[in-house]
């Protein structure tokens, strides 16, 4: 079930209805029957992967939660760590491992044909089963005491608004908001409303009208001005942006109606002043995941500096890797690394300082090319193979053809605008909390603004949410 | 209590907004995203006000072979007998009665017509057809015609409210159908399913005369039983509440209802899956006429009006009729409607025509192919001429049974035209082209050049083209003009004379 669809318009307030009309020891019930349905609707089979993740994990919980020492929870936190690679592994990474082990015995003229996995990549694998891994991590620390009660773990693992795309939620900020006996509130209805209502706009008509396009473009770039290359690269950022960005609002107003406050997904990243700004800006969720279990627990930056940089490039690569099982998303999350830590030396030998005046001459210079940067690494992202992206940055500075070339160039330049101002306009705050500042007339007049913008302009090809493959 | 106040006068004021930004749609909006959405209610527009009698229906209609002399519709056809009443038809491939239930809502600009024809398809009701991948987009251009607010249908297209399926899951659901389609025949049956049928067919496939496997023909059976070996259950297919609507909406609009029964292969059905399915298929009608019959609707069988011959596509079913196809369905009908228009009914009977002598002046009663390249930009006599330029390369182009051409008069072939062009380069040229399984292709071309004025008037060309006598067994014969420059030239009043 797709948040831009008329089944999710039915469903949201259904489950919102039901969630306050019962007493609220029931919620986790309704809650959770809620979010198997809501994720069956993909597919009913990979119900059977969530469950097994959650069983596994809640019972490494319990078992940690019984021993004392680090020593006799490791075996339960290996067993959770496996169960979830493996999940990822067997559904994600099976093709790319075995292509990657075919093509190193070809090399020695050795013909190896290792089996195919052609099953559809269960939707949100990756973002679920990081939720259940901080828990287990969590646990083994000491940080978290284990969840005793199976149903609460279990709608902790498949909460709806966030199981298949984010925000990637820590276990003791989500879990006592599922068991908080939350009253109706009308301010939570009102900005879970505006959010969902911002979300939607973001999603269908931006992302979705860039999206045709950018398909048109990444799928014959050779066929397309330089010109249009150029815009198709613009596009995408704001494709991919707005399309994810929507989905978290959508979420967290999904969330917050019911009284749960999800974290913020995205900060106006594209207005960041350089690469480590963009990482706290985009993808929160993700990020401080891979900063808290990954990057701090090799050292982080209190390490020599030359283990620092391979920190770095571990996590990066290992960002990319998440994204998905194809050489492109490594190459992308390479991009990032080179330039943080080319960044951060210019930083230090340069001494920029960044504390800088909001939409000053030397904050739009940074935020351009940090954008720039970005825009090139998104190339890598939406590419199908090297190959591809080596396509599109050729013929951006060659030009291709040009029998091809992009319709409908005002509209999409005037979306692209409008939104770019927005994005200004909400420069460090959310849609809701700059709404509720505004006089009445203001207020309202943004709603039946982005209202009949959704309804007519919204982009009518079906594409889903980007990130939902991962 | 207080909340809940608060939350219904905010509700109600977002509902008047609502029906204000309607009224906004329907005045800027709407006619935009109709030509972008559902450019088929152009055709629901063009009926005329004055239609008495409106032929709705799919690619069966107006698909015609390239060898037809007369290429025009069943719908013509079927007209031609009733030369005093205004016809007019809404032909969209691929499409059903759900798709023409909801087109039949939108005539209310023609408030004379009298009777409507529905094309009743076997195959659309199979579960091939209903899980079909033309589905989505059917209807999808569907949604903005609903008769629903204009913006609660762009809702509804905004946020997908038609089904999204893929690939794999339609065909699982095909899949699910055909095993869940169980074939009672009055005598023991080796296949109780449409499923088991099929596979069978796949797994055992059809040999060849000499004991080989042949993968046509394989293919060719098991298309046949998975297109017509199901039962027809009139009470969950989607496409008989699809029919019942158009009976009602009928009703209210005082319409003589007419179920036109397409023709099938039966006869190659038969051949290929024997009498067990030919049997399924005589079944099918049977209800499907007993049902509609028993409703007040006039049902004209034509299942197995039309001999194999008379098919057009031999390597998949479909209800592509070649010309005297199209003629006996339109007269079938014509037959059939006699009751509703009795005065009116002036019975046509049509031959084969042996013909040497060819003219067509452009203006869209003599169809031709390439029919497309005529325009009303210039014209030497009427209102049109054919247009060649670089979108069109070739001319208004003349296709025909070399056969149905007098064997005396295969000598030579006069072409005349009345041609405009401001610039005529080496590469135009008039080309005759005569192909046919006995002969090696003939194909001859020459240059307008040297011939032609480069003036901006309208001047008469001609050539004589003399043909070789083995062309003699050749089977279809195609005279055009050729314009490889790019340059727009424009033909009017083509006359081919065979002697």
């Amino acid at each position: 079930m797709l948040f831009n669809t008329v089944d999710f318009v039915l469903f949201l307030p259904i489950v919102i209805l039901c969630y306050y009309l019962l007493k609220p020891k029931y919620r986790w019930m309704l809650l959770l029957g809620a979010s198997y349905y809501f994720y069956m609707c993909w597919k009913l089979e990979y119900i059977v992967l969530i469950l097994f993740s959650t069983l596994i994990d809640y019972y490494c919980g319990l078992q940690m939660g019984k021993r004392d020492n680090k020593k006799s929870r490791r075996p339960f936190l290996l067993l959770s760590i496996a169960t979830n690679l493996g999940l990822l592994m067997g559904f994600k990474y099976f093709n790319f491992f075995s292509d990657g082990i075919e093509d190193v015995f070809n090399l020695f003229d050795v013909s190896l044909s290792l089996p195919v996995v052609d099953y559809l990549l269960p939707v949100g694998i990756s973002f679920y089963t990081f939720q259940t891994l901080s828990y287990s991590i969590d646990v083994y620390n000491g940080n978290q005491n284990p969840e005793h009660h199976l149903g609460y773990f279990a709608l902790y693992v498949s909460f709806f608004p966030q199981l298949v795309a984010g925000p990637i939620e820590r276990f003791s900020r989500l879990n006592p908001q599922l068991k908080k006996a939350h009253s109706f509130n009308y301010d939570n209805l009102k900005n879970g409303l505006r959010l969902i209502l911002f979300g939607l706009f973001a999603k269908m008509v931006v992302a979705d009208n860039f999206a045709p396009i950018v398909d048109q473009v990444y799928d014959n770039p050779e066929l397309y001005s330089s010109g249009d290359i150029a815009s198709a690269m613009l596009f995408y950022s704001f494709q991919i942006y707005c399309d994810f960005f929507g989905y978290s609002l959508i979420a967290i107003g999904s969330a917050l109606i019911m009284g749960i406050k999800l974290m913020d997904n995205f900060k106006s990243p594209y207005l960041a002043m350089g690469i480590a700004d963009f990482w706290q800006r985009w993808h929160i969720s993700l990020s401080t995941w891979f900063r808290d279990y990954l990057y701090f627990p090799m050292g982080g930056n209190r390490v020599k500096i030359s283990r620092w940089i391979l920190n770095i490039l571990i996590v990066f690569i290992v960002s990319g890797f998440w994204h998905g099982a194809h050489i492109t998303f490594i190459v992308w999350g390479l991009v990032f690394a080179i330039t943080y830590l080319v960044e951060n030396a210019l930083d230090k030998v340069l001494k920029i300082n960044r504390d800088i005046r909001t939409f000053s001459v030397k904050h739009i210079l940074l935020a351009a090319k940090t954008f720039l940067i970005v825009t090139i690494a998104w190339v890598f992202f939406r590419s199908e193979n090297m190959l591809d992206a080596g396509t599109v940055f050729r013929t951006l500075f060659t030009g291709g053809s040009g029998v091809e070339y992009i319709e409908n160039y005002s509209f999409l330049w005037t979306i692209l605008i409008v939104f770019i101002l927005i994005d200004i306009a909400l420069f460090n705050q959310r849609y809701d909390g700059w709404a509720e500042k505004q006089p009445l007339i203001i207020r309202w007049a943004t709603y039946v603004v982005l209202t009949f913008a959704i309804l007519v302009f919204a982009g009518v090809e079906d594409h889903p949410f980007i990130y939902f493959q991962f | 209590m207080k909340i809940l106040k608060k939350i219904a006068l905010r509700f109600i004021i977002f509902l008047g907004l609502l029906i204000g930004l309607n009224i906004f749609y329907i005045f800027f909006f709407l006619e935009n995203d109709l030509q972008k959405h559902s450019p088929i209610i152009n055709q629901v527009r063009a009926v005329p006000q004055d239609t008495e009698v409106l032929y709705i229906g799919e690619s069966s209609n107006n698909t015609a072979a390239s060898i037809d002399i007369d290429k025009r519709a069943i719908s013509d056809f079927l007209a031609d007998h009733y030369p005093s009443l205004n016809f007019a038809d809404i032909t969209k491939p691929a499409s059903h009665s759900g798709i023409y239930k909801t087109l039949l809502r939108h005539l209310e600009h023609a408030p004379k017509i009298k009777t409507v024809i529905v094309t009743l398809n076997m195959r659309s009701f199979n579960a091939e057809w209903i899980n079909s991948g033309l589905e989505i987009p059917l209807r999808k251009s569907m949604l903005l015609l609903q008769n629903r607010p204009p913006l609660f249908n762009r809702f509804m297209l905004s946020f997908k409210g038609y089904p999204i399926t893929t690939e794999k899951e339609r065909w699982k659901r095909i899949k699910k159908d055909w095993m869940e389609s169980k074939l009672h025949l009055p005598h023991p049956f080796t296949y109780p399913t449409t499923f088991d049928w099929r596979t069978h067919i796949e797994e055992a496939g059809v040999n060849d005369e000499n004991g080989i496997r042949n993968e046509k023909l394989t293919n060719l059976v098991r298309d046949y039983v998975s297109t017509y070996a199901f039962e027809l259950d009139l009470k969950t297919n989607p496409r008989i509440k699809d029919f019942n609507a158009i009976i009602k909406l009928a009703k209210k609009n005082n319409w003589n209802l007419v179920f036109n029964l397409l023709a099938e292969n039966i006869e190659k059905a038969e051949l290929l899956g024997g009498k067990p399915l030919s049997y399924l298929m005589r079944e099918n009608r049977d209800k499907l006429v007993h049902y509609f019959t028993d409703k007040g609707v006039t049902v004209v069988d034509n299942l197995e009006a039309l001999p194999d011959e008379q098919f057009i596509d031999k390597d998949w079913p479909t209800e592509h009729y070649f010309e005297m196809g199209r003629k006996i369905i339109g007269k079938n009908v014509a037959n059939a409607i006699q009751k509703f228009h009795p005065e009116a009914y002036s019975p046509k009977n049509y031959q084969i025509i042996f013909q040497s002598h060819f003219h067509n002046d452009c203006e869209g009663e003599t169809t031709w192919s390439r029919m497309e390249t005529t325009t009303d930009e210039q014209a030497f006599s009427g209102k049109f001429s054919s247009k060649t330029d670089a979108e069109n390369e070739f001319s208004l182009s003349f296709e025909f049974p070399f056969t149905n051409i007098p064997d005396s008069t295969k000598n030579s072939i006069e072409i005349s035209m009345m041609l405009k062009a401001e610039v005529i380069e080496e590469t135009v040229a008039f080309v005759v082209d005569i192909r046919g399984e006995k002969i090696e292709r003939y194909w001859a071309s020459c240059s307008l050049k040297p011939m032609a004025l480069e003036t901006n008037g309208w001047q008469r060309i001609h050539h004589l083209f003399i043909l070789p006598d083995r062309v003699l067994d050749g089977e279809i014969i195609s005279i055009y003009l050729l314009n490889s420059s790019g340059e727009p030239i424009y033909v009017d009043d083509i006359d081919i004379l065979f002697q």
